[in-house]
């Protein structure tokens, strides 16, 4: 009889502390407290993932809670992103948006979300794009491609992943009279394989893909296709020196649904922009050949909402509509 | 090469690297025997934990589990006929009616041996012309994977015990249901019917396991008042002399083609398995018991697939393509410890690529050792009474495919089909050739759309270039023959 009222006299106790628990913390407004869900929009092992994973484990230190990574691939990140919307608006759950994903794809077929669907976290990597062509072939310069595709009636093939790797192609065709015909692969190693492979004339593709047969000795860079010359491969001119109105770089970088409360936001913005610099970090994207940079949410968003709008135009203008 | 192979024996004989070996190996093992979890899965939640420990040690241990699991995958195709993975759909054709006659334990004996001749010849083939054959891989452009995959999906009317015509059908419902999804071309949503869920397309362990296992289960239903066990009859445990004379030629003949096809980046261990099947029926002077538990239609898939398993490596060793799920998630593994998989791997961190090897033979004997006494275990399943064996397959289905992408939708895609496997069953059609189509069906879109861009809408390429033209004539002297032989059979019915 006795132990009864002590068991129900713990368990009210117990009830009692939970309670009390819950409320203040409802007062307090703490944030974070429970872990936060990161989707991944790419597999497990490639770059996307092990450099959310770095960048993750690094805010982890900031936000003193654990940060859950949740890979969600499929249809070239449009399942991830499409995921991180349907998720919890309290700041919960954040998820991985590639430029592609949030800002061009949702141009060309029905996805359920668009740019402003979401808020952004931080920009934390950027894909740099070169033209490269195998090492045995004869073309030394991009005019030399441009020469020779103009001169074939079907012109020349090139291989790349997905946009926007093929709008670096289509201006220079535009410009020299050219006939290039996009072959998608699905990921930067398959394009590159079709390369190497003598599958393809040329190809457009991220440096980090490129660089390992840069390093062999199997590729040369034609131009690189970004604001600035490649550091691994100084000769090679950008398209704008060529006189191609074309530079393009596509971002990388976390999210959140909007709705999120703009303290928590904020709170998520600090942490992950102090894990940015986080040296282990870091050097994962030197590991996967990511260029970092440290952008802030505001300005990434502003990135995607521009670039689908920017891209929408252009679909339209060459008439390939979703 | 002899200081190279000491190095790697420096490598994989420490304790702390036979130790994850064997740990390998035995979770492979596990998560092939259990349906859904598959390596892909596996590798995708522990690679996390391989931060923390050194490269060789990681590469070991991922890649125990994955010719671990390659390795177990056919025990559940045997017993419960429930293929965990495409490669072991074959295996599961005679491998279950084996089972049905009482001669489960020779099948999995014969699958453990044929998967440890073929691992090791498959490991000697990496050991000894990983760098040479590499090249080889990379002439695969898009125009000969379309003339593989059209020869690989005429190797499918091979897998029909009763009319070609049925697989035929079963075949092109399995490419339809391929289609569903992202347009690979230009990102349209295809047979989607608006929703978002089927964006991502189809999951084949979802299919398969609908198909078999739950057909499979709602089949049993139906007839559980006559027979109680799948079998009460277990005549032997072990494969007799008799077994392993008629398997010998399958098993060579498997670890070769196995090898060979699976250096081919994507369903590499599909079609060897395929290939091997249809060498293995064509050579019999019985090709009528295939289908019915001829033990060549075990040994030759079986060893084919393991053999495919090994060679993967190579174009990811060798040139730093990943040629399957597998194989990229070993990509990210090799980049968490700062090595770029790529042509210089082997002369910078040689360390690393004859530790690897070594540990693969350690690890090949270590499954058999594991494997083999294990059989008389796996047999005694069987005699569980089918009520509760068909309620526990259920379950870990259901558990095993949402574990796959944490998805409730798919649960009730295992569901549906579960019951299309069922009245395909009813109707006399096989649910082997829609999921192998299945599987080769994007490969194949994917790759003829590539093809005719890069031809600029030309067909003729596929005739032009050697290697496709090569696939593409063994595949209508395929299809000739087989209408040949239906021809000749139905004149002697006809005379008789």
């Amino acid at each position: 009889m006795k132990s009864k009222w002590v068991a129900m006299t713990v368990c009210v106790l117990f009830a009692a502390a939970l309670l009390a628990g819950c409320g203040g913390g409802e007062k307090a407004e703490k944030y974070p407290t429970k872990p936060i869900t990161m989707y991944i929009n790419f597999g497990a092992g490639g770059s996307t993932d092990l450099s959310a994973r770095s960048l993750a484990k690094a805010a982890e230190k900031h936000l003193g809670v654990s940060i859950v990574a949740v890979n969600k691939p499929g249809a070239n990140g449009v399942t991830g992103v499409a995921e991180l919307k349907n998720g919890s608006k309290d700041g919960q759950t954040i998820g991985v948006m590639t430029f592609a994903s949030v800002a061009i794809i949702p141009n060309q077929t029905k996805v359920p979300y668009t740019p402003d669907d979401f808020e952004g976290i931080i920009a934390y990597g950027q894909y740099q794009y070169c033209v490269a062509v195998k090492a045995d072939s004869p073309y030394k310069t991009i005019a030399d491609l441009s020469k020779a595709a103009k001169a074939k009636p079907d012109g020349f093939s090139f291989s790349a992943s997905g946009y926007p790797q093929p709008f670096v192609a289509n201006r220079i065709g535009e410009k020299d009279g050219a006939k290039f015909r996009y072959v998608n692969f699905k990921s930067g190693t398959e394009t590159m394989t079709a390369l190497i492979g003598g599958h393809v004339d040329f190809t457009v593709v991220t440096t980090g893909d490129l660089l390992p047969f840069l390093k062999s000795g199997e590729v040369r860079v034609l131009a690189s296709a970004g604001e600035k010359r490649m550091p691994e491969a100084p000769d090679a001119p950008t398209l704008k020196e060529l006189g191609y109105d074309i530079a393009i770089v596509s971002w990388l970088g976390l999210g959140a649904p909007a709705g999120i409360p703009k303290d928590k936001l904020n709170i998520l913005r600090e942490a992950f922009k102090k894990a940015a610099n986080d040296p282990e970090f870091l050097n994962t994207m030197k590991t996967v050949n990511l260029p970092p940079t440290n952008t802030s949410g505001d300005e990434f968003k502003k990135k995607l909402v521009d670039g689908y709008k920017e891209i929408g135009d252009y679909f339209k203008q060459i008439g390939q509509k979703k | 090469m002899f200081d190279q192979m000491m190095l790697g024996f420096q490598v994989a004989l420490t304790y702390s690297n036979i130790l994850y070996c064997a740990a390998g190996v035995t979770l492979g093992t596990a998560i092939g025997v259990l349906p859904g979890l598959g390596p892909v899965a596996t590798i995708s939640l522990l690679l996390p934990l391989t931060y923390s420990i050194p490269l060789e040690s990681s590469i070991i241990l991922l890649s125990g589990i994955y010719y671990g699991a390659m390795y177990g995958g056919s025990t559940t195709s045997i017993l419960v006929n429930l293929p965990g993975e495409a490669a072991s759909v074959v295996t599961a054709l005679d491998g279950y009616q084996m089972a049905k006659k009482g001669r489960a334990g020779v099948a999995l004996g014969i699958a453990a041996i044929g998967s440890f001749v073929a691992g090791t010849v498959a490991i000697v083939g990496l050991n000894l012309f990983a760098p040479i054959v590499s090249r080889w891989a990379i002439k695969f452009g898009p125009p000969e994977y379309v003339a593989l995959m059209v020869m690989g999906l005429t190797f499918i009317t091979y897998l029909s015990t009763k009319s070609p015509l049925r697989s035929v059908i079963s075949a092109l419902i399995g490419l339809l249901l391929a289609v569903i999804g992202v347009d690979p071309e230009y990102g349209g949503a295809r047979l989607t019917f608006g929703t978002d869920t089927l964006l991502s397309g189809l999951d084949f362990a979802v299919i398969a396991m609908g198909l078999f296992g739950v057909g499979e289960v709602l089949y049993c239903l139906e007839t559980s008042g006559e027979a109680k066990l799948i079998t009460d009859k277990i005549s032997q445990v072990f494969p007799s002399r008799k077994d392993l004379a008629a398997a010998a030629g399958p098993i060579t003949r498997g670890s070769v083609l196995g090898f060979l096809v699976g250096l081919l980046p994507g369903g590499g261990a599909v079609i060897s398995s395929l290939l091997s099947y249809a060498v293995e029926k064509r050579l019999s002077k019985h090709p009528e018991e295939f289908g019915q538990g001829a033990i060549q239609g075990v040994a030759g898939p079986e060893s084919a697939n393991n053999a495919a398993a090994g060679s993967a490596f190579i174009p990811l060793l060798t040139l730093g393509l990943p040629s399957n799920a597998v194989m990229a998630l070993m990509f990210g593994a090799l980049m968490i410890h700062g090595v770029t998989p790529g042509p210089f791997l082997i002369k910078e961190v040689p360390e690393l690529f004859w530790g690897v090897v070594v540990s693969m033979y350690i690890g090949n004997v270590l499954l058999l050792i594991l494997n083999l006494p294990m059989i008389g275990l796996f047999v005694k399943l069987l005699k569980v009474r089918l009520s509760i064996l068909s309620a526990c397959v259920l379950v870990i289905t259901l558990i095993g495919v949402y574990s796959v992408n944490n998805n409730v939708f798919d649960m009730w895609v295992l569901l549906l089909f579960g019951i299309v496997g069922y009245l395909m069953r009813k109707f006399e059609f096989e649910p082997g050739p829609l999921v192998l189509a299945f599987v080769l069906g994007p490969i194949l879109e994917t790759a003829f759309r590539q093809s005719l861009i890069i031809s600029n809408g030309n067909p003729g390429i596929f005739v032009t270039r050697p290697i496709s033209l090569f696939f593409l004539c063994l595949a209508g002297l395929l299809v000739a023959s087989q209408l040949f032989a239906r021809k000749k059979k139905s004149e002697q019915n006809y005379e008789a």
